[in-house]
């Protein structure tokens, strides 16, 4: 059996929240105004209208009007500016 | 609060032009520099803000993502402090007002008694400085345990004193002690006698036998009102005594004056004499003595330094204000003699208040040297003191 897969079969058996059992993203939006992400790989591509963050498998899209970044650090993002959208590309 | 933290620990803002900015914020996560407050300047351009510590590290990852850095704008205590180091004097001046400072507070300045109306502020203020408690004393060499019992010896009315430091303020509360009611012994037997001599005006006997009637002239310490009464059976019963008694008096008062006296003539010389006291320490600004002339008025005049929210603070300027005279015999008429001496006698006579005066005669003569005077008043007094019957 794998880590992984003992970590994820483990949080199952104690009902764990998802982004803890397997690194998964958590997002939180604050209106259309900020979004803080948990748990991303970087950033793959930064614009005024697009941000595209790395999540390990697949790659999360926030796009909008004067987006920046606020804060970041190895596993925290937080952008803000006017969300568009936020999209999950696999 | 965030914004205090950054200021005390310094923050650099930076602009960064790159061609990649998205390879410079992950070696940023990467090297676990953080940043905050980024604005795009343009494309490619773009301003952050990072705590110096982070900004230490930001060469090596400005290399590696090809990135060109310039600092904007230092901000925070390091740089401000930073600024000032080769202005020793302006360091060490920072350095002796923050002793200056330390040291003078110390120091009792002010002494805040909240107390009772009854209370001598004087009296409690020499006690607290009997135990070592007034302006100028060292705050940490007062035991305010020890200086409680002290005050609490010293004034047996006092029932609680408490003491307190704000910074240089001594806050003392003082509070009265109230002594249970005196109970009288109505079971005791007791007479009423007379406490003074007289004619007895009116008596009225609530409790006990009279023994003597209106009119009557009576003598300090003979019995008006006995203890003793008849029962019913013939049986004699001891009682408490009580009558309200009230005599006729006469007060007689008689005194002399000289008729001459010195009288004050000022010169119109005058002199002003300045002294600084500063924690009870005299600092004269003049040098020879303060006494100018032979015979002079010392005028003082006391001015203490207070500060805008009423603080008095231990420095206080004296202004003596020295007037010299000389003395002139002066001889005054027969009727301000008289004047004088029945203003003085009917003070002297010292009638007290329950008492009223039905009649005052004030006869007077003189001689050559002296007027003479004298008053005879007569009062309509309260009498009446208990006795106890001894068995």
């Amino acid at each position: 059996m794998s880590k992984q897969s003992f970590i994820v079969r483990a949080a199952d058996l104690f009902d764990l929240p998802a982004d803890v059992r397997g690194g998964l993203m958590h997002i939180e939006m604050t209106g259309n105004r900020e979004v803080y992400i948990e748990n991303h790989k970087g950033i793959l591509e930064l614009s005024e209208n697009e941000v595209r963050l790395n999540m390990g498998k697949g790659s999360v899209k926030v796009t909008g009007a004067d987006i920046g970044v606020l804060a970041m650090n190895a596993d925290e993002i937080r952008l803000s500016g006017i969300i568009g959208s936020v999209s999950f590309e696999v | 609060m965030q914004n205090v933290i950054n200021f005390f620990c310094g923050n650099v803002q930076v602009e960064v032009s790159c061609s990649y900015p998205e390879r410079f914020f992950n070696l940023c996560a990467q090297n676990d520099i953080e940043f905050w407050d980024m604005q795009t300047m343009d494309i490619g351009v773009f301003r952050v803000r990072m705590s110096v510590s982070d900004f230490k590290k930001l060469p090596q990852v400005a290399r590696r993502a090809m990135c060109h850095v310039h600092i904007i704008e230092r901000c925070g205590l390091p740089f401000f402090t930073y600024r000032f180091k080769k202005r020793a004097a302006l360091i060490f001046g920072c350095a002796v007002f923050c002793l200056i400072a330390w040291v003078f507070t110390n120091f009792v300045w002010v002494i805040n008694i909240d107390g009772f109306p009854e209370l001598d502020a004087v009296k409690l203020r020499g006690s607290l400085a009997d135990a070592g408690l007034s302006v100028g004393s060292y705050v940490p060499s007062v035991n305010i345990s020890e200086l409680r019992n002290s005050v609490l010896i010293d004034m047996p009315e006092l029932a609680y004193v408490s003491v307190n430091f704000s910074g240089s303020h001594a806050n003392v509360t003082a509070r009265k002690r109230i002594s249970p009611p005196e109970v009288l012994a109505k079971e005791i037997p007791c007479d009423i006698i007379a406490d003074k001599d007289g004619v007895v005006c009116d008596i009225t006997v609530k409790t006990g036998t009279p023994e003597v009637v209106r009119g009557d002239t009576v003598i300090k310490g003979q019995i008006l009102a006995s203890g003793y009464m008849t029962g019913r059976a013939g049986s004699t019963i001891l009682t408490h005594a009580d009558a309200e008694i009230s005599l006729r008096t006469w007060r007689k008062k008689s005194a002399r004056m000289q008729k001459s006296y010195a009288e004050k003539v000022y010169t119109g010389n005058e002199k002003e004499l300045y002294t600084i006291i500063l924690c009870g320490k005299r600092i004269k600004l003049y040098i020879n003595s303060g006494f100018s002339y032979a015979k002079c008025d010392k005028i003082i005049e006391k001015t203490d330094l207070v500060l805008f929210d009423g603080v008095t603070l231990p420095i206080s300027l004296e202004r003596a204000k020295c007037r010299e005279y000389k003395t002139e015999t002066v001889r005054m008429s027969s009727e301000t003699a008289y004047d004088t001496l029945g203003e003085g006698l009917h003070l002297a006579l010292d009638i007290p208040e329950s008492s009223e005066v039905v009649n005052a005669e004030l006869s007077t003569s003189e001689d050559e040297t002296f007027a003479y005077a004298s008053i005879i008043a007569e009062c309509i007094e309260k009498t009446g003191e208990e006795r106890e019957i001894l068995r």
